[in-house]
């Protein structure tokens, strides 16, 4: 379990079902976890309630009555720029993830939820959330350290197959991609991700040799953010970061859309 | 090769029958030629005849009249009182002058003539029976004459006046038989050149007429049968060369008949098998079609359930170890009952594929990992090479090789041996999983793939169709395999040649 924060105490979370039982028995865990939570029966309320009031996460059931969960998404999000939201879904293949990801939702969760990760997920929800997909040890002991020291959320994975795993399910804020990858390259691992969600963030981390650079700048053609070199200047990383959050914060960027590549 | 029916007018039969025409015009104007000849040269001889015997006639007449006179005029020189011997003579002289003039009108007449040896004598022979008999009887008058004469030499008839006398009717008489042979040999040459003229003429007009004939049919011949011939023997060899142009197109068509009718069934087969395709597919999706509403109504229930089962583990305090075992079994089963929707899901919306590169021997252990086999049962995994690397969807083919893993188990009623064998076959890679539990009857195995059937009593029947619909849609096989030991044997084939772009995703 997670420690509580200062932050957390005052994390506001609307959970948005049509299922009773599943408002009240989330509410009860979040209850717990020291968060305050609101609850709406359907689209229309959930819009009404962010109306009066902001949450700092919502937690959005896809297929209500009414108004589905998407469509509330982006009422909100009218009002509300930054408003962070988690999708559910019975499907665990919906058409509407693609949408709510497009739109900028933090994660899809399909049912039942895995409770631990809704927790974490809440939990993280005013952190940056980075994901790092390296297999070069050292990297990412260093970015691992230096980030979370920064107070960023990291997770490592040196397996291109597990990113996609993760990144089907959560948004990251930010993505590191290490050009040099078992079983594909940097560059394919992006792309294949762009096709999940379109809007994802991305800098390439790329060795000396000219033909991983090569790599990163092919990749950076096709809209990723940037690429660092190793070895890693942690201060201009951190830099970046700060740059891309103030971006975030503000809600006002979100990274210009590509076009099919 | 169809015989030509016995035709009038094939081209043989027509020059043959035109060669006969020309033979028998040939043949009935050299007749006509040869008729015409005769006749003419009759009617020439005929003719001749005729002049001759006027001619003979005239001369006659002329010699008659003139040896008339001079017999007379030898009586009357003789003045012969024998009144005897005179009136003798004279009988004699009128005698032959009668009969002269009988002949002469005889030859004027026509016809035919009493003659005192052959009887009645026609014209046309008379010639030479006349002048021999003239000759004759000139001679033989002539004979009695000077007989007469020399009679009258010998009786008082002053001498040298008779002698005289006598020597002149003798040499006249000498004289006229001669003349008048050579007056009739005369004619009959000249008649009988004429003749052979006139015959000459003919002959010649006759060959000439022939060889102009045959020049005419000759030329005939030439321009007008000949082309046709030539024009009827080009049309029979194109009427054989149409005759076999139709034989050709009938047997060309007889094959392309066959073709099409072993490429109907061909075909009917192919829809057939692709009718059964589409019947299970069909199956499929009206089943996933009622699974996907049935997934998301029991899927709010179980996450509701679980939710609760979450929040009592954690939040309730003193919890009874008992208490927690039985939330286990809870949670447990709501995860059993996730799973069958997963797969009923699976099976009707399959996910598109994301083909990569992946290390098979990790997708095994991953797959071991879910499947969560018994203790008893054993894996074993032999790659080869070692790493196995292949092109696939990485999280499809984990529940896969999870499936066949989970089936064996079962099989194998929690003890026994599950292997699983990776190796190159040609572009292919090779993948078999078997084990050595209770193995498959005879009368499933055709119907292990269908949807629905399962020989578990539990279960929902539809592992393997997932497993042979993931498998195909990689473009690649899986089937039961026969084996002399006891157990099944599953063998999946994927295959190899692929694009260089790794993560184009394929799949439906």
């Amino acid at each position: 379990m997670p420690a509580k924060t200062q932050a957390q105490q005052t994390i506001k979370v609307l959970i948005a079902d049509d299922e009773k039982n599943m408002r009240t028995t989330l509410a009860s865990i979040l209850k717990r976890e020291g968060y305050q939570i609101s609850t709406a029966a359907t689209g229309e309320e959930a819009v009404d309630l962010c109306s009066k009031e902001g949450f700092d996460v919502i937690l959005m059931d896809v297929r209500m009555p009414g108004i589905d969960g998407v469509e509330a998404f982006r009422q909100i999000r009218k009002h509300r720029e930054g408003v962070r939201v988690i999708m559910m879904s019975a499907y665990s293949v919906d058409e509407m993830k693609e949408a709510a990801l497009e739109e900028g939702a933090i994660a899809f969760l399909s049912k039942p939820l895995d409770v631990e990760k809704v927790i974490k997920l809440v939990g993280e929800v005013k952190d940056t959330t980075i994901l790092v997909v390296e297999d070069d040890e050292q990297t990412v002991k260093l970015l691992d350290t230096e980030l979370s020291d920064a107070g960023y959320k990291v997770t490592v994975t040196p397996s291109p197959h597990d990113a996609l795993e993760l990144i089907e399910q959560i948004r990251f804020d930010l993505i590191f991609i290490a050009t040099k990858l078992p079983s594909m390259t940097g560059l394919d691992l992006y792309l294949a991700i762009k096709k999940i969600n379109p809007t994802a963030v991305a800098i390439m981390i790329t060795g000396m040799e000219e033909e991983f650079e090569a790599i990163a700048r092919e990749a950076v053609r096709c809209t990723a953010y940037t690429f660092v070199k190793k070895p890693l200047d942690i201060d201009h990383i951190l830099g970046l970061l700060e740059r891309i959050t103030g971006q975030r914060a503000s809600g006002a960027v979100k990274k210009p859309r590509p076009d099919t590549a | 090769m169809t015989a030509s029916p016995p035709n009038s007018h094939t081209p043989e039969n027509f020059k043959r029958s035109l060669t006969l025409r020309f033979a028998g015009l040939l043949f009935l104007f050299v007749a006509l030629l040869g008729s015409t000849y005769v006749a003419v040269s009759t009617a020439v001889n005929a003719k001749e005849y005729d002049s001759l015997v006027v001619n003979l006639a005239g001369r006659q007449r002329m010699l008659i009249q003139k040896y008339g006179r001079e017999i007379n005029q030898a009586l009357v020189g003789l003045a012969v009182s024998d009144s005897e011997m005179v009136l003798e003579m004279k009988k004699h002289a009128s005698r032959t002058a009668e009969l002269y003039e009988s002949t002469h009108k005889a030859f004027l007449s026509g016809g035919w003539v009493e003659t005192e040896e052959q009887g009645r004598v026609e014209i046309p022979a008379i010639q030479e029976a006349v002048i021999i008999m003239h000759l004759g009887h000139v001679e033989a008058e002539w004979n009695e004459l000077r007989g007469d004469m020399v009679q009258a030499q010998h009786s008082d008839i002053p001498a040298l006046k008779r002698n005289s006398l006598v020597a002149r009717i003798h040499e006249q008489t000498t004289k006229t038989v001669a003349e008048m042979d050579h007056a009739v040999t005369l004619l009959q040459e000249d008649s009988e050149a004429k003749l052979r003229r006139v015959r000459a003429y003919l002959a010649t007009a006759c060959i000439f007429g022939i060889i102009l004939f045959l020049a005419i049919m000759a030329f005939v011949r030439a321009r007008i049968v000949a082309p046709l011939d030539h024009s009827m023997t080009a049309l029979q060899a194109e009427i054989t060369e149409r005759k076999h142009a139709e034989e050709g197109a009938r047997t060309a068509q007889e094959q392309l008949l066959e073709q099409q009718r072993s490429e109907t069934e061909r075909v009917q087969a192919e829809l057939e098998k692709a009718r059964g395709q589409l019947v299970t597919q069909i199956r499929l999706a009206s089943i996933g079609q009622v699974a996907g509403s049935i997934a998301h109504d029991l899927r709010n229930p179980l996450g509701s359930a679980r939710n609760a089962i979450f929040y009592i583990k954690r939040y309730v305090p003193g919890a009874d170890p008992d208490l927690i075992e039985h939330l286990d079994i809870i949670n447990e089963e709501i995860n059993t009952a996730d799973g069958i929707i997963s797969d009923l899901m699976n099976m009707t919306r399959s996910k598109p594929l994301v083909r990569q590169e992946l290390d098979f021997g990790e997708v095994v252990q991953s797959a071991v990992q879910r499947a969560k086999l018994a203790d008893g049962v054993c894996c074993r995994v032999t790659l080869d090479p070692d790493p196995f690397t292949l092109e696939a969807d990485p999280g499809q083919l984990r529940q896969v090789v999870q499936n066949l893993l989970s089936n064996a188990a079962q099989a194998l009623n929690g003890e026994g041996q599950i292997t699983v064998e990776a190796k190159r076959g040609k572009d292919c890679s090779e993948i078999e999983v078997r084990d050595n539990g209770c193995g498959v009857a005879a009368e499933h195995r055709d119907r292990l793939f269908e949807p629905l059937f399962t020989t578990k009593a539990k279960g929902t029947g539809l592992g393997l169709t997932i497993c042979r619909e993931i498998i195909e849609r990689h473009g690649g096989s899986i089937e039961l395999v026969d084996r002399d030991e006891p157990g099944a044997s599953f063998r999946v084939r994927l295959p190899c040649q692929r694009t260089t772009n790794p993560l184009r995703p394929g799949g439906s």
